[in-house]
């Protein structure tokens, strides 16, 4: 087989480009004065476009395998499940140190105190089981200027969406939800509350409920550390713990987080 | 965008991004379990894209950064094609002359394609069967958009190639 002329070779790209359609119209009109004078690339030229025309085929053609309606159902379960865990977050200044701000599909879930801390493994989401936490500060943009004007004094109401599954049971979700009612500079006992929630006899657990409250077993393996994340009270037996109104920590019983379960 | 406008964005684009990764895989399994690592990919991005941005190359983009990676933690790519040519070649049956000749030629072709080097194969792919622009291909390969046409060109060039000897239908060009 003999070697291409050169000027065949220098034109080759150009004749791939305007047998596939793809080529300017003067590349085209050059490759076409060229081809007309020139067998070999003639020949070249019409194998392009018959290449050309199968893949154009291809294009409407199913791929082989197929199952992609199988795929799809997959997905669709695999994406419900990541939207029930995802929680994204931004941590942000404020007057009170820095707080994180997290919300997932349904509302804002946690707005929690980070003081001189920057990061989210200071914070409940960095150790939570089953929360699948992604930083995403322009989607809490909005929440945080609400929160820095009601801080301000010149808001009076936050009319967030709440998700409050990452609260640790049934009754820290009711007391949150009925001191979310209080109205803007109104008082109400820790007694009320409790009388509220259908809890009684529960107000020394309301009273520390804002603070995350949560019993710790002697197994907690924060009991060590100086610095609990939580406010703790020590109960000796779990029943005198639940008897009060907690719940377990979640950090030495995440087996017992409402999420996951 | 909501969780029902991101189901909408599943519906339009999966199958194609399915099709593409059926396409360059050659394997069922593995276009099924790409498909659905490009999508939750995308969900937990999609928050961040600028609203302007062309979804479907975003996508096709995402869609071959997993498969690139998955080429470099398999070393099955061979075995894959050759499994799949073999059930194809099975399972055509005979049809008129013209529509044999086709099917295969594009047996060839997909054959040639499934051998060619990353670059080239995902630009021919793109290009050729998904019609997207080459500044979209050049942005999924982190090439230059003369790269990008070289990587066709090359592609084509192995193709044609590998075809010298064959007969091809006679067919007119699309574009």
């Amino acid at each position: 087989m003999s070697p291409k002329h050169p000027n065949c070779v220098a034109i080759e790209a150009d004749l791939v480009a305007a047998a596939t359609g793809e080529a300017a119209p003067p590349t085209a009109q050059r490759v076409q004065e060229h081809v007309n004078r020139c067998a070999p690339c003639l020949e070249d030229f019409g194998r392009y476009q018959a290449i050309e025309g199968v893949v154009g085929r291809m294009r409407t053609a199913p791929a082989v395998g197929g199952g992609e309606a199988h795929a799809r159902e997959r997905l669709a379960a695999r994406l419900s499940e990541l939207r029930r865990r995802l929680v994204s977050y931004g941590i942000f200044p404020s007057p009170l140190g820095h707080i994180l701000i997290a919300r997932s599909e349904d509302g804002v879930s946690l707005v929690e105190y980070l003081g001189d801390a920057r990061d989210v493994s200071a914070s409940r989401l960095g150790r939570g089981a089953g929360v699948d936490a992604m930083e995403d500060a322009a989607a809490l943009e909005a929440f945080y200027r609400e929160l820095l004007e009601y801080l301000e004094g010149r808001r009076t109401h936050l009319e967030w969406p709440l998700d409050l599954r990452l609260a640790r049971s049934d009754f820290h979700r009711s007391v949150l939800r009925a001191t979310a009612d209080i109205p803007y500079g109104a008082v109400r006992s820790y007694a009320g509350i409790a009388y509220e929630v259908g809890k009684p006899t529960a107000t020394r657990a309301v009273a520390t409920l804002p603070g995350e409250s949560a019993y710790c077993l002697p197994t907690c393996q924060w009991i060590p550390t100086a610095e609990h994340p939580h406010r703790l009270i020590f109960f000796g037996a779990r029943a005198r713990a639940e008897a009060a109104g907690l719940t377990p920590c979640s950090d030495c019983r995440p087996d017992l987080h409402p999420l996951a379960s | 965008m909501s969780p029902q406008a991101f189901e909408a964005l599943v519906a339009v684009h999966h199958p194609e991004i399915h099709r593409y990764l059926l396409r360059i895989s050659a394997r069922s399994s593995e276009a099924d379990d790409l498909s659905q690592e490009t999508f939750i990919r995308a969900y937990r991005a999609y928050q961040a894209l600028p609203e302007d941005a062309n979804v479907r190359a975003w996508l096709f983009a995402i869609a071959t950064n997993l498969f690139r990676n998955h080429l470099r933690s398999e070393k099955r790519r061979s075995t894959a094609h050759a499994a799949v040519r073999a059930t194809q070649s099975e399972t055509d049956g005979e049809g008129p002359e013209e529509e044999t000749l086709f099917k295969e030629t594009r047996t060839l072709i997909e054959d040639v394609v499934g051998r060619l080097p990353f670059k080239q194969r995902t630009a021919f792919t793109l290009r050729k069967i998904h019609d997207l622009d080459y500044d979209a291909i050049a942005r999924t390969l982190d090439c230059s958009q003369d790269s990008a046409r070289a990587h066709v060109f090359q592609a084509l060039r192995k193709i044609r190639q590998s075809l010298n000897g064959h007969a091809l239908p006679v067919t007119e060009v699309s574009r």
